[in-house]
């Protein structure tokens, strides 16, 4: 974790932990092993600011802006805990056509393979004639809803419960707004993004 | 995305779907993902076409994403009859095109 990050809600920024890891060390593992036991509820920490950052010089509709999320840093170590268990099971999870978000599959085999296919389908003789689709689909992350594939109903749960019962609160000109829930969607940068 | 793999590969399996064959022995590519970057491979035809939109729609429904009609091109290989390839964009909506542009920021296509 980069040391001086916006803090969250909270406002300890990951230098305050790793600093003094010695003496709270403890502490935050059996806070993190709580939660994963399920016997305490994410919702009382996961209460993120929400800052709009302006794409351009003068914004004067809501997508010119870049909404970023500022997680607490207790949030933060659970994701990144619950993504580095996750991703030995996605290898068998995502099928072999998708290379994104995998740690091992790069974005060149996809540029290689497209390449390859539509060079040969330039050159195709013979009866069956085929096609490629480019799709362009819209935002992914913004409008993003879960889907569960499969894994055990604790851990889906914990996911969804990270994700939903968040409580937002958008920092406008310094000052939070009140609380709301999100409906969909994801943070940006949340290591959860590993799970698309 | 995982979801709509899952989906065309049913489809291919099913039979309903038909896979660009790389060689004749070679495996059989019916999609390609980066993100929500993607290439659908499959035979030029109507039903492929319905077929094709079938996968999209579900996946659009129970992901929320959405597909962006404008945006989306299909390249057809050099042996579909242009009436053809005209009567798939057609129906599909989506525009025919002979320059894919750039994929993932490359051309995948030289000339």
């Amino acid at each position: 974790m980069k040391t001086y990050k916006a803090p969250g809600r909270d406002g300890f920024q990951p230098f305050f932990y790793q600093s003094w890891w010695r003496v709270i060390g403890s502490s935050v593992c059996k806070f993190i092993r709580r939660i994963l036991d399920d016997s305490v509820d994410v919702a009382d920490f996961n209460q993120t600011c929400l800052v709009l950052i302006p794409k351009i010089l003068r914004p004067e509709f809501l997508h010119q802006f870049r909404p970023t999320g500022l997680c607490n840093v207790n949030y933060k170590i659970l994701t990144k805990l619950m993504v580095n268990r996750l991703t030995n099971l996605l290898l068998s999870l995502v099928t072999k056509y998708q290379s994104s978000f995998v740690p091992r599959r790069q974005i060149t085999y996809n540029i290689i393979v497209a390449q390859e296919i539509i060079h040969s389908m330039g050159k195709l003789k013979g009866r069956k004639g085929y096609m490629v689709t480019k799709v362009d689909l819209k935002k992914a992350y913004d409008r993003l809803k879960l889907m569960g594939v499969g894994l055990s109903s604790q851990i889906v749960n914990l996911i969804i419960k990270c994700n939903e019962i968040a409580s937002l609160q958008i920092l406008w000109n310094g000052t939070p707004s009140a609380n709301f829930a999100p409906m969909r969607g994801i943070r940006h940068g949340d290591p959860c993004i590993f799970m698309l | 995305m995982t979801g709509d793999s899952h989906l065309i590969l049913k489809a291919v399996e099913s039979g309903d779907w038909k896979p660009f064959n790389i060689s004749k022995l070679g495996p059989c590519m019916s999609h390609l993902f980066f993100a929500d970057d993607m290439l659908l491979f499959s035979e030029a035809s109507e039903g492929q076409m319905k077929q094709v939109l079938n996968c999209l729609n579900l996946f659009c429904e129970f992901s929320g994403h959405e597909v962006i009609v404008a945006k989306t091109k299909i390249f057809f290989s050099k042996n579909v009859p242009s009436t053809l390839a005209r009567l798939i964009s057609h129906s599909s909506g989506f525009s025919n095109t002979d320059n894919l542009g750039k994929y993932l920021r490359v051309p995948p296509l030289h000339h």
